[in-house]
């Protein structure tokens, strides 16, 4: 106290002074924040923060008081900065303001000048704080990059910095061999730019690598906002031309390598991530590798985990790879075995179905035992993340929900699941701290194994489990299976453990086990259907994909079933050259299916329809798990139900969606309330604008001529929106990027937290809906909204045709016991296996009656008709987009269809009998048409669309191959009306009512199938009746002839029904209506009648009255007459295959 | 149903496909419109001016990096100067600045020569002292006895630091 007072006497006696016990610059801000700003014109802030500056201020003040110096000292004459003598603080800063310090200067910008306040001294001391302020705040940033500098030094890639650019100098091919945290991915690329390397391309496997990545190295280069480096993903792209460090997906890049101008892109490729043995980066080895040849001056670097590594080294032995071995910096990990006893005593257990379901369900006990041990064994106060990796969702949840208990009783766990199906959003939690004293639980499936790095886990504990996805070419459909993980993944994730100290790894199976675990996982390529990588492969023009120089070949005989596929498929014809169609898929970024239907639907005169169509089924479905399980979410979901197959549902949420983003509405509110993934809607849309690009840009359609105009009111509105819109992307994009948070209790599995994400106030700012509304105008958000539209029935018809188009062989049929049978009991029989059930999340799995006929469609038949299969109008077969096997073998994703009319229209091989009154398609399922004539009918009918659907087609591709750039008017205008004529007739042709039955077809029923002999009454066919510009061959495998590309007419024996059908025709004469005779013929007959009976009128029959009969006139010309002697009268307009029926009835019936 | 995860992640694997995006240029004439609105010969000239084309290496520490200038008054430094001639960059750290508008604090002082021996050092403080002007280490012990005794002090303690 008495030294206060002490100090307030002097500071009395000296009023100049500033003493901070009494005086506090905090207090006269007004006063002296002028000198905070440049003394120019622009009179700008020299601060970058000015609250940040007064908190210092605030802090320097308190700091000089405590320490007993609240007197300022006298400032330094800007002078006398250079002179060591006397000491002054301000000489170990150096920087200088501007603005002078005479008093003139000190004073302008001032607006509240109180000069007792702002004294000379005040300011000249004010004016040393700010320079105190920028030296620390230089030092702040200074020790920032140093830090950054320590941190990438002290990596374990760092020490072979030197050794990597020598090994540059004498080879091309480098392999870094490094387990996860030495670095390599981020630092490898920064090397080679400091080597003097311009263009650098980088592949990841996934998509989020290579953002994550891209960003992080920009910052490690200190251009975090600059374009040095970059990166490239399907729906994204953030690159410019002054890009040196591009990230790209493997996929991207093995697109831009198949194009040859782009081989002089890259001097230096890096594959990273290559132990993952994608399909992609399996194949991207290959390309490189002769790419290695046709480009002397590239480098190649492959980077991998320490994983097989001699397999790469020996792959490219011959290139001259060096290999370089990057020790990981991991800390000791300690290994529990536990199998939980009871594992053990299930293994054997098969049985009864409901064990055999108990003993599938994963018992969570052990889990939660670890838990408590770990409770039990280390105090909460160290801190230590647990890791439990299972190997799906359903066991992600079940260990959840007893975690869940669990951390009732012991409140300082937080459980987090994680998993790819999870939005976006919750998959970031696990990023976030736990607060202090309290221990994440992330229960994950394997995709924290290597593509997610969770920092701060001490304890892991492995089921040793893992699904995984197979391919069976048997059946053409997928396999999820649970298998025991490899080893090399079970030392993946025990290394979770030992990120950032040591750990402890728990392992729910025995070390006997582990020794029986295969060395390494499956390579993908051995997993999946090759058609798509095959056809790639040789749209890219390598000459032989069958010698490929994988590095691990997948097997002959799946590389032929895939070639025949695409056979099948029409993109390969018969001597396994590429067809434009197989050309033109190959430059389509999907699967061949929907690439497909996209090229299929280029003649449909809607083309925006099936661009959003193609879009809606190549996205992960946006529908989440919780969709399906949370009522509520169903009952939301209902209203957009529709019963033609969930593809409509999801379109109809896709309309629905777009018309909130019309009227401007939180769709991220509504998402969240049906359970939908709204990114996946974000993605179609991109989606649907890229595939519009890649038709236009191939002429394929023609390019919108921008329809809808706009005014200039909505112009000028939209050139405002623009605006807007990009200032909020410019200041998202300079923002920080997201911080990890403290997470709190309820934020975990099953808690509240985060519903206030959905706020209005967060949905304006949401980047994605920045984009969306940047990409579409009003304009274009109409087209959007009309081509999601499906609510005609006449829209659904063709949009499900364009499907089947493109999905065609995955066609399914119901058990014909399915009509007695309750729900979980219908099962439907596919071409290569039987007995699968529906998906449960499919909406036909749950009204299944849709697929059923009702009683009212069942006829009566006809009484030669005897075999006991059901007479229709209505009969319906599915198409499916994939099949799938899980517990049980799925259809996913299907559509119903008019049974005749789909088979009929994408058989590939459509066989009849002799008055085609029975069709068998594909050697599988057999039509039987017991009203005489409507089989044939509608095959002619399918055959002429099928025709011109394929003429069509095949006019715009070879135009395309030709680089005919503009069709000629006159073309085109025929080109539309006879599209305009498909599209009428086949939605004529989808409603024909015809009754037929139809029969699955077994192995037995195949060897007897077949005439296997040439046509009888061969000679009759002068013309082809069913497609007159087609040249009809005998068939000689099965018998008949073929009439049509897919049709071969006449090789199927006739049956008991056939034959009496016939019979009883024979008993009735027929009328042709058009020349109005009345002759008897077969159903062929007819058919070739019609077809010469082309021109008869009142007046030629007239002409020919008058003209005497010239008995035995050869000719089968339309114009003569025939005169028969038996009947002795005058025939018009028979062929000579009419004639000659004419004379055996004539001659039967003169008997 | 976990299989359809599953299932929907390997859809997912096959999905980064994509054809090279059209109107290549285009696009990255409106990023770069966006990231400054200024035409493009000036935005040509600017782009250059934010390249870093000056090596500094510390002589010391080995720390290398690429800086925007040397010298006392860069173009980008606003109301302020430095007193010695300085290795300097560009703030990382801070968007670059919009279009004629001045950025406070957009720089950072990497490192100057020594007053004594001309070795160039960085500004950690295992490598060099300021007092008046910038000591590499080694100069400072030799140089500064003769300083007053509070640098003395200063620079005892920080070569204790940074042992
Ligand atoms: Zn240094
Ligand atoms: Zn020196």
């Amino acid at each position: 106290m008495s030294k206060s007072s002490k100090r307030s006497k002097k500071s009395s006696s000296r009023d100049e002074e500033t003493n901070l016990i009494n005086f506090s610059f905090c207090d006269h801000k007004s006063s002296f924040r002028h000198l905070l700003q440049g003394d120019d014109k622009h009179s700008a802030s020299i601060v970058e923060d000015e609250v940040d500056f007064w908190k210092f201020v605030n802090k320097y003040e308190s700091m000089l008081r405590s320490a007993g110096q609240p007197i300022l000292v006298n400032p330094l004459r800007d002078s006398k900065v250079k002179e060591g003598e006397p000491f002054h603080k301000r000489k170990y800063i150096g920087l200088q303001l501007e603005r002078g310090s005479d008093y003139e200067q000190l004073k302008r910008g001032c607006h509240n000048s109180d000069e007792r306040v702002l004294t000379k001294l005040k300011a000249r001391q004010f004016r040393e704080i700010i320079l105190t302020y920028m030296d620390f705040k230089q030092k702040e940033k200074f020790a920032k990059i140093k830090k950054l500098r320590k941190s990438q030094k002290n990596l374990p890639i760092a020490a072979f910095k030197q050794k990597i650019q020598e090994e540059l100098k004498q080879t091309r091919v480098l392999i870094i061999a490094g387990d996860t945290g030495c670095g390599k991915s981020t630092q490898v690329p920064q090397y080679l730019y400091e080597f003097g390397y311009r263009s650098i391309a980088c592949t990841q496997p996934r998509r989020l690598a290579c953002v994550s990545l891209s960003k992080r190295v920009a910052h490690e280069m200190l251009d975090d906002y600059g374009s040095k480096v970059g990166f490239q993903i399907r729906f994204e792209k953030n690159k410019t031309k002054n890009t040196n460090i591009l990230f790209i997906t493997e996929g991207l890049l093995l697109r831009q390598l198949a194009v040859e101008t782009n081989l002089e892109q890259y001097d230096v490729l890096i594959l990273d991530e290559i132990h993952e043995r994608n399909l992609f980066g399996d194949f991207l080895l290959g390309v490189t590798k002769c790419l290695l040849h046709a480009k002397p001056d590239l480098k190649l670097i492959l980077m991998s985990a320490t994983i097989n590594v001699e397999l790469f080294h020996n792959y490219f032995r011959n290139e001259g790879a060096a290999l370089i071995e990057v020790p990981g910096r991991l800390y000791p990990i300690k290994t529990m075995f536990m199998p939980p006893p009871s594992l053990e005593l299930k293994g054997g257990a098969g049985g009864s179905k409901s064990v055999a379901k108990n003993s599938n369900r994963l018992d969570p006990a052990p889990y939660i035992q670890v838990l408590s041990l770990i409770d039990q064994k280390y105090p909460t106060t160290e801190r230590g993340d647990v890791l439990i990796f299972v190997s799906g969702v359903n066991e992600i949840t079940t260990v959840c929900d007893a975690a869940k208990e669990y951390a009732e009783k012991n409140s300082h766990w937080i459980i987090l699941p994680l998993h790819s199906g999870l939005a976006l959003a919750d998959q970031d939690k696990v990023f976030d701290y736990a607060p202090d004293g309290m221990r994440k639980c992330i229960v994950s499936t394997n995709i924290a194994e290597t593509s997610l790095t969770v920092d701060g886990v001490r304890f892991v504990i492995d089921s040793g489990k893992v699904k995984e996805m197979s391919y069976d070419a048997s059946c053409k459909g997928q396999r999820l299976k649970e298998f025991w993980v490899s080893k090399s993944s079970a030392e993946q994730r025990k290394g979770r453990a030992g990120r950032t100290g040591p750990g402890t790894c728990f392992r729910l199976f025995s070390e006997k086990q582990f020794a029986s675990f295969e060395a390494y996982p499956t390579p993908e390529i051995f997993r999946v259907p090759l058609e798509t990588i095959l056809l790639q492969m040789i749209a890219m023009g390598l000459p032989n994909v069958r010698s490929f120089p994988f590095i691990e070949s997948p097997e002959e005989e799946c590389i032929e079933q895939a070639i025949w596929s695409l056979k099948q498929h029409n993109a390969l014809a018969v001597d396994e050259k590429i067809t434009p169609l197989g050309k033109s898929l190959s430059n389509l970024p999907v699967e061949i299916t929907i690439g497909k239907m996209l090229l299929m639907g280029c003649v449909f005169p809607d083309v925006e329809k099936i661009l959003t169509l193609a879009a809606t089924m190549s996205v992960q479905n946006p529908f989440t798990n919780r969709a399906y399980t949370d009522r509520k979410c169903e009952q939301e979901r209902e209203a957009l139900q529709s019963d033609q197959g969930d593809i409509f549902t999801l379109l109809r949420a896709y309309h629905e969606w777009l018309q909130m983003k019309w009227h401007n509405e939180n769709t991220r509110k509504w998402c969240h309330k049906l359970g939908i993934e709204e990114q996946r809607f974000y993605e179609i849309s991109k989606l649907r604008n890229q595939f519009q690009n890649i038709l236009e840009n191939c002429n394929m359609t023609c390019k919108n001529a921008d329809g809808t105009q706009l005014s200039s009111a909505e112009r000028a509105r939209r050139h405002g929106e623009v605006r807007q819109l990009k200032a909020i992307k410019r200041k998202q994009k300079y923002q920080e990027p997201r911080k990890r948070k403290i997470l709190k209790h309820n934020h975990g599995y099953g808690g509240d937290g985060g519903e206030d994400e959905f706020d209005d106030a967060t949905a304006g700012d949401d980047i994605r809906n920045v984009d969306f509304r940047l990409q579409h105008d009003t304009a274009k958000l109409e087209i959007l909204l009309h081509s999601s539209k499906a609510d005609k029935q006449r829209d659904v018809l063709l949009l499900k045709l364009i499907i089947v188009s493109g999905f065609y062989p995955q066609i399914a049929i119901a058990d014909e016991f399915n009509y007695c049978k309750s729900g979980s009991q219908q099962f439907f029989h596919t071409f290569l296996k039987p007995f699968i059930s529906i998906h449960p999340n499919s909406y036909f799995a749950k009204y299944f009656d849709v697929l059923k006929l009702n009683d009212s469609d069942i006829l009566d038949k006809p009484s030669y008709y005897t075999p006991k299969q059901v007479l229709s109008t209505r009969h319906q077969v599915l198409c499916y987009q994939n099949l799938l096997e899980t517990a049980k073998p799925y259809l996913m994703n299907s559509i119903r269809m008019p049974a005749a009319q789909a088979l009929l229209l994408f058989s590939y091989s459509v066989d009849t009998n002799a008055s085609v009154s029975r069709v068998v398609c594909d050697s599988w399922l057999c039509l039987d048409f017991p009203v005489p004539e409507t089989g044939c009918e509608l095959l002619s009918r399918a055959i002429k669309l099928r025709r011109l659907w394929s003429k069509l087609l095949s006019q715009k591709l070879t135009d395309l191959d030709k680089n005919v750039e503009s069709q000629s008017v006159k073309r085109e205008k025929r080109d539309k009306d006879e599209e305009a004529e498909l599209w009428e007739s086949l939605i004529d042709f989808m409603s024909a009512n015809v009754s037929y039955t139809i029969k699955r077809l077994l192995p037995a029923d195949l060897k007897s199938l077949y005439t296997h002999e040439r046509l009888s009454n061969f000679e009759k066919f002068d013309i082809n009746p069913f497609a007159s510009d087609y040249e009809i061959t005998h068939n000689e495998q099965k018998g008949g002839i073929n009439v049509a590309e897919n049709v071969v007419y006449g090789c199927l024996q006739e049956v008991q029904w056939t034959l009496s059908m016939e019979a009883e025709m024979r008993q009735h004469t027929w009328m042709c209506k058009t020349c109005e005779m009345e002759i008897a013929l077969d159903t062929v007959e007819k058919l070739l009648h019609k077809r010469s009976c082309i021109a008869p009128n009142i007046s030629s029959s007239k002409t020919h009255e008058t003209s005497s009969p010239t008995p035995g006139s050869s000719g089968a010309d339309n114009g003569n007459a025939y005169y028969c002697e038996s009947c002795q009268k005058n025939l018009h307009n028979l062929s000579k295959i009419d004639i000659l029926k004419h004379k055996k009835y004539c001659n039967k019936t003169a008997d | 149903m976990d299989g359809t995860e599953a299932f929907k992640e390997s859809l997912d694997n096959n999905e980064d496909v994509q054809l090279n995006v059209k109107n290549e240029e285009e696009e990255i004439a409106v990023l770069e419109a966006e990231a400054n609105c200024l035409n493009s010969e000036k935005q040509e000239a600017k782009f250059n001016e934010r390249v870093p084309n000056i090596d500094f290496q510390c002589g010391i520490c080995d720390m290398t990096e690429s800086v925007h200038y040397y010298g006392k008054r860069p173009p980008f430094l606003y109301g302020l100067q430095l007193l010695e001639d300085s290795f300097v960059m560009r703030d990382p750290f801070q968007p670059p600045p919009l279009r004629w508008k001045p950025k406070s604090e957009y720089f950072v002082v990497i490192g100057a020569k020594c007053s004594v021996c001309q070795k160039i050092v960085c500004k950690g403080t295992e490598c060099s002292f300021y007092y008046t002007c910038t000591y590499c280490l080694n100069c400072a012990k030799n140089c500064l006895d003769v300083a007053p005794t509070e640098v003395q002090a200063k620079l005892r303690k920080q070569l204790e630091q940074d042992k």
